[in-house]
């Protein structure tokens, strides 16, 4: 028996073959230089801030952000639109940090030579597998989100949306590396807003502002409470899962590395004010689901259901587009990232010192495919969303936050207050997941890793001498 | 003529017993216990329903549903309920086929306290804070 669904196989299919030669095209397009691994892993250090900018703010609009705004706004109300927003501060807070780092270390490649050279062994090792473990698990996530989202708008079944979605972003990304993955970001970002912008303004003209206030007001008053106790608890942990997130993550550093001289602070900039009102208007959508008397079987489904009832079929094709747009920028983005990081962190460094920028190459593209092939068979038995475990990694990105900051500012910061910060974070973090909730987590993490990335520093000063961050060469 | 007589009446019960036992089995259900807890004031409400019955749920705040509200009415086997305040409800699932007694589900919702709130409210303000000044003292 076929579920009733938005679109039926024959658009749905339509819409995927294009989208897919789209972006297949577009990224060998964007790939054309390609030539060495300074091209592939940081696109020849030459993007410019256009196309920076619009990475930064594409690679952020993931399919959470489509699906999670509206769904934070459905259950923490107001509180949950702003908190989502609040993930803009990441982008803001890195343009500084972007400046730096290119001024620091002109001629990396990862955020783990960032780790090796400023923290030694112990510790990169140690970042090394939060990072690959919480990057993996988005990009999993991401995938399955893909197969998920087309089999409930279309009757696609979900093994060939996930393979389609995972295939096409793999080709073009072996193909033109980081290149290619900026190029296609700027036009995906750009149908991500154009769409976010028509679904909000039929919300708004169809519904109105005053009957979602006085539905919300009857029905559901606590999304309009401003001591919504939740809430209040999410809001900072939302922000510093998003500073986490940014700090940390290859994805965000490989950019920073890859965008011309006195570009990256502009470009992250943009990026952030960009991306700031999206979760806004992507979220508040939300409260119109009762009003419009809309059934909500799972609170993730919030936004496409509503946009299906306000739209039409119109509405369908336009979740369908901008879904897939908001997950293929994500999954190259990690893609990428993933595979540069252990080319250069695992591949170079621990195994091939000597390999020269060819090989490099070569065995990124091959780390990529190789990805590729293990992310679809680990998504190919449909477990369910893998959105609880991305938010158990909550913890474990807040727990890198002081490491890094102070790795980048203070010479005083020290390797042993990094590790410390690290693991005690993380556990606290994840002991206030279990026993309090996903909602706080983070925070918890976040601030015992200060609390012991600071008492390390001021007991034990290190001396750190910065040159030692550019001793490394193309 | 006795015998066949409690035959008959003991046939008649077991028929009845069997047709109440199936129709408790297709009739829609809460899954899982009929008593719940949230301290955030949303909840998702999952029940059975085998043979796709079209069913309604209300919500109400007394237990004799004077004040009932519709919250859900279609054939789906789950429904999100979101934005309640500190108190008790109850939800009513009947199915609009079937006349047998519909299932209540009680839901108690207590947020968290408000003082233990803010207090982590403010340690991720004090947090985030201290990481901003971190990077305007670096860029100075």
């Amino acid at each position: 028996m076929t579920k009733e669904v938005a679109l039926s196989i024959p658009t749905a299919a339509t819409l995927l073959v294009v989208l897919s030669v789209l972006w297949i095209l577009i990224g060998f397009y964007f790939a054309r230089r390609n030539k060495n691994f300074s091209d592939h892993a940081v696109a020849g250090r030459s993007v410019g801030l256009a196309l920076g900018a619009a990475t930064a703010a594409a690679t952020w609009i993931t399919s959470n952000t489509i699906m999670l705004a509206p769904q934070l706004t459905l259950q923490m109300g107001i509180w949950g639109m702003l908190a989502y927003s609040t993930a803009s501060f990441g982008l803001f807070l890195f343009a500084p940090m972007a400046a730096r780092i290119r001024t620091l270390m002109p001629e990396a490649y990862t955020s783990g030579d960032f780790m090796r050279l400023r923290y030694g062994r112990s510790a990169w090792l140690l970042y090394l597998l939060i990072t690959i473990f919480y990057s993996l698990t988005w990009l999993v996530s991401m995938a399955m989100a893909g197969g998920i989202l087309l089999d409930s708008l279309s009757n696609i079944p979900y093994t060939y949306g996930m393979s389609v979605i995972l295939f096409v972003c793999v080709v073009y990304t072996i193909n033109g590396g980081l290149s290619a993955v900026i190029g296609t970001d700027f036009v995906q970002s750009i149908i991500i807003l154009m769409g976010v912008i028509i679904v909000g303004y039929a919300v708004l003209s169809q519904v109105g502002m005053e009957r979602m206030y006085t539905h919300a007001v009857t029905h559901t008053p606590a999304l309009l409470d401003v001591l919504f106790p939740a809430a209040l608890m999410a809001f900072f942990n939302n922000l510093l899962f998003g500073l986490g997130e940014v700090f940390h993550n290859n994805v965000w550093w490989s950019r920073a590395f890859a965008m011309r001289d006195g570009v990256g602070k502009k470009a992250f900039l943009i990026g952030g004010l960009i991306w700031l009102p999206v979760p806004i208007a992507a979220g508040f959508i939300a409260l119109a689901a009762g009003v419009l008397q809309i059934p909500i079987p799972s609170p993730d489904m919030v936004g496409p259901l509503v946009t299906v009832h306000v739209l039409g079929d119109f509405g369908a094709i336009l979740v369908f587009i901008v879904v897939f747009c908001s997950l293929a920028s994500s999954i190259d983005s990690l893609l990428a990232s993933i595979s540069d990081l252990i080319t250069e962190d695992v591949y170079r460094k621990l195994l091939r010192p000597e390999a020269d920028t060819h090989t490099l190459k070569k065995m990124s593209q091959r780390i990529t495919l190789l990805l590729g092939v293990i992310v679809w068979l680990v998504c190919l038995p449909r477990v369910g969303s893998l959105m609880t475990v991305l938010f158990f990694a909550g913890p474990l990105v807040g727990s890198l936050i002081w490491p890094i900051l102070t790795g980048l500012y203070w010479k005083c910061a020290n390797t042993r207050g990094a590790i410390l910060g690290m693991l005690l974070g993380s556990t606290a973090g994840l002991i206030a997941y279990f026993s309090i909730g996903w909602y706080i987590a983070t925070v918890i993490g976040t601030a015992v890793s200060m609390v012991c990335v600071l008492a390390s520093a001021w007991l034990a000063p290190a001396s750190f001498s910065w040159e030692r961050l550019g001793t490394e060469h193309d | 003529m006795s015998s066949s007589f409690s035959s008959l009446a003991l046939s008649s019960i077991l028929c009845l017993l069997a047709i109440q036992a199936y129709a408790e089995t297709v009739t829609p259900r809460f899954l899982g216990e009929t008593t719940q807890v949230s301290d955030t004031g949303y909840y998702t409400l999952n029940w059975s329903n085998p043979e796709h019955q079209t069913v309604t749920i209300d919500r109400a705040t007394s237990v004799h549903f004077h004040d009932s509200q519709p919250v859900f009415r279609g054939t789906d086997t789950s429904a999100f309920v979101t934005g309640l305040s500190d108190g008790t409800y109850y939800f009513r699932l009947q199915s609009e086929t079937e006349t047998i007694q519909p299932d209540i589900l009680t839901l108690t919702v207590a947020h968290r306290s408000l003082t233990e709130s803010l207090a982590l409210f403010c340690i991720g303000a004090i947090v985030f804070l201290a990481s901003v000044l971190v990077i305007l003292r670096g860029v100075r």
